[in-house]
């Protein structure tokens, strides 16, 4: 006999609550009148704080007309001129755009897909009401919970009319209880004994509700039945304890432009500071000093009760950094520079530096973090992203301690469910489900809020709060602030697990590489602001004036272009075109600033420098990523002018072989496409090539919706053909340098490639041209190296990091594709092979290999991402010797850091006591009374800088740490300097 | 004026939709028809009809009444489902 399921389709008695919920939520106003006229006017923000309109003036508006446009705001007006208070007004308005709203000159609150009321109670005294509505039609993300605003999307949304209505306290009351109940009827992390006791109660309080005939005190009886028999009931009891900390994530640009997040800012801002006034209980978390410096600029009076609220402790500053930047790419020192002026300004405006970093939604952190923070008074590390969007391994803790590249060590708290909540009791019990450090007795963190694109919380999840404080089935709740929860929870007492590592995420891996062109430009500038600072540092030992505050607003500028979705290249295409704009105007500033276009060549690195160099000139006979120039060998010592020797006249120093070439160091053979078939190298006596080679593979990259975040391991069993057009020939040469040419196309993308080999440089170099036009393909070059190793050293900026080639464990498998910085190598213990790169993140790690990532073609968030003309270059390092020994990070740093035109003072020789480590930066402190030297450590060496005068050490805050004249420093350590000017001028003078 | 069109889909028109997370491709002009291919968000937006009305009203207003805008949507593969 066969087996026939029973599946019910009668009504279940949750489905009945369901439908008497929905019937409360219909009574909950006692009156609602139309406010009329309402009057429009539709206009554009084209930049911050301008707008294009499209009415020369206001315009009436009806019920059911439309209003917005594409990328669109409105500017909304209503008088009110007869208005009486009572209990329970309140102007409504239900829109899926994002409202602000001034009610006669004062900021009352916010609508926004969940906000449709404004409590008209500060207003009982008022005789009239002015209404000035300032709207913006988005509505991503997709945080809107309400069916019926959902409905409303779209860049032309239907006017619904703007209300007063009166609520019905009681039916709000109510609504706010079944929102609970039926949000723990539907949820398995509770009891099925507790949720079926639920459905009795609660079902049996609401047969007290005439269907047919409402009546308030019905409601009211359902309301004590639960109270008497729920609220008070203890039978049932929960386990675990969690704090609620409330927030807003706040994307500075993603699907909207920076100008639009002044408006969200201060919509969240607004909307937060008017539950305040309504819940003394209510705690709110804001992050990033930029969000502050501009809500004081674009309303200063907003800024200045949001000050007040912080004084009281109640409104809280955290994230020391000045923006949520990408933690992947930044190199130190910009990293740096978002704690310091994240932190100055902290400092300066409200008296105290901020003690975490919050990062709930960076894609992945460098191990070169822990010292960074911790050296800028940041003890505690928070970021929700390992826990709940790896695809492979679940992160095994939820607090620890996480150890850093140079083994400092803050308290990290990776929190087990999303940063975005709505405070839900099923949200709650799922985090203390998932909370994997049960046995260390400390509370997990649950954050709540709306976010995104700011919004926060809700007067409904203040209610639930409320509630669930009274609910025994419940975990132990507490809403605290994140200073509280971090200082309670992370102390030296509690036994925390130590990860000790990079915190890489496990997903998001094509961010180290869309969007090409703001990671080379990201380069490029992070070298320009140290030339820049260092040249003004210099001129101020003649007398000249050190542009700080410039600098420094060009700093800000550029950190904010490095917030997680600007500089991972996840964003619309006008966030794309601000961000060109800004990165070419600060390039175009930084380079004005150091001046002296006819000066001489002059070494920014305390580096020596004598390989082969690329120097631009006019009449240069070589044409390189665009630029007009020349092949030199140079000599340049640390600091220092120098000179560009002179052409030795003849070309005859390699040998044109059948397929290849024969060079001092390198006999090679080329394959059709240009990669090698052999290298061979003269010195080493050595093959190079153990497979593909310098090789260009193009890929089918589907990674699914999110297309700019994700590159999939999958893409490696798509190969697509790129064809010869040209095969690999010898093109040109002069005395220094040789060119080969090979030309390859894909169905829609050209590509031509110039390979460089040196007469007096190992280094081999390859240029890219690459006219882009392809849809969803990745592009890489492959390298494969006769190099015996399983490992590959990546550098991330501030030291280098030992990431495994093999792929025994799921957490190698994982690491498919990384986030590399200037270099990568590969190494036996006699010699090895590296690859230096100007602007490249990516590499992949496939089964032999290792490729680093060139191009994407990515559709989602920007349809064009990465299309048009792209100009590229690296060098391949074969070397004797280890990575350190071969000087790999020098190498990387020089060719990274060209040489400058300057008119500076040659002082080389007195800035030599910094050897050997980094002089990562120079600048005027903050305060303007000092200089500060930062140096960091890249090879992973110990040692002990002598040097010529009593120095004054500090953290990254430039506050005074010690003195000293001899200062040891440990592998990849970071170390801050000072001198007071005089003494400045005094020994480099 | 078929130059006219294009200019005005590609510079007025174009930045708008992208500013919403859309695109907008002039794909021709032919007997007062313009052609417009939307992606991106526009591809799966429920409501691209008022979209497209505001701005065929602004197409008119730009370079002449009697044009009408046809728009076919091209979502990425992931949303052509």
């Amino acid at each position: 006999m066969a087996h026939i399921k029973v599946q019910r389709r009668s009504m279940r008695p949750e489905e009945f609550i369901g439908i008497r919920y929905a019937f409360l939520k219909k009574h909950l106003y006692r009156y609602s009148e139309a406010v009329s006229p309402v009057y429009i006017r539709e206009a554009r923000l084209i930049d911050e704080g301008a707008y294009e309109y499209y009415d020369e003036a206001p315009r009436p508006i009806e019920q059911g007309e439309l209003c917005y446009t594409p990328d669109g705001s409105a500017f909304f007006y209503a008088e009110i001129p007869r208005f009486s208070w009572k209990e329970g007004l309140c102007l409504w308005f239900q829109t899926s755009s994002e409202v602000i709203v001034k009610i006669n000159g004062r900021y009352a609150g916010a609508f926004d897909p969940n906000r449709s009321e404004i409590d008209l109670r500060p207003f009982a005294d008022e005789q009239a009401l002015s209404v000035e509505m300032l709207g913006y039609n988005r509505s991503k993300p997709d945080d809107d919970r309400n069916p019926e605003v959902r409905a409303r999307r779209g860049c032309r949304q239907k006017f619904g009319g703007l209300f007063l209505k009166q609520k019905d306290e009681t039916v709000q009351s109510l609504c706010y209880d079944l929102e609970l109940f039926t949000d723990i009827i539907g949820s398995e992390s509770f009891p099925e004994d507790y949720r079926s006791f639920l459905i009795r109660e609660i079902g049996a309080a609401l047969n007290e509700i005439d269907l047919e005939d409402f009546r308030t005190e019905d409601a009211l009886r359902a309301a004590e039945r639960i109270e008497t028999n729920v609220y008070r009931s203890g039978v049932y009891r929960g386990s675990g304890r969690v704090a609620l900390i409330s927030h807003s994530h706040l994307d500075i640009a993603y699907y909207w432009r920076r100008c639009h997040t002044l408006q969200k800012n201060l919509r969240t801002v607004l909307a937060q500071l008017r539950l305040m006034d309504r819940y003394p209980e209510f705690r709110y978390a804001h992050s990033q000093a930029y969000t502050y410096e501009t809500l004081e600029k674009e309303a200063p009076e907003v800024f200045e009760e949001l000050r007040g609220r912080i004084a009281e402790g109640r409104f809280e500053p955290v994230g020391a950094m000045y923006v949520e930047p990408d933690c992947n790419i930044p190199n130190a020192e910009s990293l740096i520079r978002q704690c310091l002026y994240g932190q100055t300004y902290y400092k300066d405006r409200f008296g105290f530096y901020v003690e975490n970093c919050w990062l709930p939604d960076v894609f992945g952190n460098s191990w070169i973090l822990p010292q960074i923070l911790r050296k800028s008074g940041v003890k505690y590390f928070v970021s929700n992203k390992m826990s709940t969007w790896n695809d492979t391994n679940r992160f095994p803790h939820n607090h620890f301690i996480w150890r850093g590249i140079d083994g400092t060590e803050v308290y990290a708290c990776v929190p087990p469910t999303h940063f975005i909540t709505w405070n839900a009791p099923s949200q709650i019990a799922e985090n203390w489900d998932a909370f994997q450090d049960k046995d260390t007795d400390t509370e997990t963190l649950s954050m709540f809020g709306y976010g995104d694109g700011g919004s926060g919380a809700t007067e409904e999840m203040l209610e639930l709060m409320r509630r669930m404080e009274r609910l025994s089935v419940m975990p132990r709740i507490r809403h605290v602030t994140a200073k509280q929860f971090l200082e309670e929870n992370f102390r030296d007492d509690v036994p925390l697990a130590v990860w000790d590592g990079e915190l890489y995420l496990e997903m998001h891996r094509g961010t180290f590489t869309t969007k090409g062109w703001l990671k080379r430009k990201n380069r490029e500038l992070e070298q320009l602001f140290r030339a820049a600072e260092l040249v003004s540092a210099l001129r101020m030992l003649e007398g000249k004036p050190y542009p700080a505050r410039e600098l420094r607003a060009l700093y800000k500028e550029f950190l904010v272009n490095q917030f997680h979705d600007i500089l991972p290249g996840s964003h619309i295409a006008p966030v794309f075109q601000d961000a060109v704009r800004d990165l070419t105007r600060i390039g175009e500033r930084l380079r004005e600033l150091m001046g002296a276009p006819e000066g001489a060549l002059f070494n920014p690195l305390n580096d020596e420098r004598d390989g082969v160099e690329f120097i631009p000139c006019e009449d240069g006979g070589e044409e390189r990523a665009g630029v007009r120039g020349e092949f030199r060998r140079v000599s340049f010592g640390p600091l220092s002018y120098g000179k560009a020797l002179p052409a030795r006249g003849n070309a005859d120093w390699f040998t044109l072989t059948q397929n290849g070439v024969e060079t001092p160091f390198y006999r090679v053979r080329f394959e059709a496409d240009g990669s090698f078939s052999s290298l061979f190298d003269l010195t080493l006596g050595r093959e190079w090539c153990g497979g593909p080679m310098n090789r260009l593979m193009l890929y089918d990259d589907r990674p699914g919706v999110y297309d700019a975040w994700d590159i999939l391991p999958d893409h490696a069993d798509r190969p697509c053909p790129l064809s010869v057009v040209q095969s690999a020939a010898f093109a040109k040469a002069d005395d220094e340098s040789l060119c080969f040419t090979a030309k390859l196309a894909a169905k829609n993308s050209a590509i031509v490639i110039k390979i460089r080999f040196f007469r007096s440089d190992r280094a081999i170099e390859t240029e890219y041209y690459v006219d882009w036009h392809e849809s969803h393909k990745l592009l890489k070059v492959l390298f494969t190296p006769a190099v015996l190793t399983r490992e590959v050293l990546c550098d991330t900026s501030a030291g280098f990091i030992r990431r495994p080639l093999t792929k025994n464990t799921t957490w190698e498998q994982a690491r498919f594709e990384c986030c590399c910085h200037k270099w990568f190598d590969l190494s036996e213990t006699d010699a090895g092979f590296a690859v230096i790169n100007d602007g490249k993140y990516g590499i992949g790690i496939p089964e032999k290999g290792v490729s680093l990532s060139l191009l994407r073609a990515t559709e989602r968030p920007d349809p064009g991402s990465d299309l048009g003309e792209h100009r590229f270059c690296y060098r391949m390092v074969p070397h004797a010797g280890n990575a350190a020994e071969a000087g790999i990070e020098r190498l990387a740093r020089v060719y990274n850091a060209p040489l400058i035109r300057a008119d500076v003072p040659d002082r080389g020789k007195r800035f030599a006591c910094f050897a050997p480590l980094y002089l990562q930066a120079v600048k005027l402190s903050e305060d303007g009374s000092r200089v500060i030297f930062r140096l960091c450590e890249t090879d992973g060496r110990r040692g002990t800088l002598r040097l010529p005068c009593e120095f004054r050490t500090t953290d990254l805050l430039e506050r005074e740490t010690g003195k000293t004249a001899s200062a040891p420093f440990t592998p990849f350590e970071i170390l801050t300097l000072a001198l007071e000017l005089s003494e400045y001028r005094r020994i480099f003078g | 004026m078929e130059r006219q069109i294009k200019a005005f889909v590609e510079e007025t028109l174009r930045p708008l939709l992208q500013g919403d997370g859309g695109e907008i491709e002039y794909d021709g002009f032919s007997g007062g028809r313009v052609f417009v291919t939307l992606r991106g968000e526009c591809a799966r937006c429920p409501v691209e009809e008022r979209c497209m009305d505001w701005c065929e009203a602004k197409l008119r207003e730009a370079c002449g009444a009697g044009l009408r805008m046809e728009a076919r949507k091209k979502p990425p593969y992931f949303w052509d489902t």
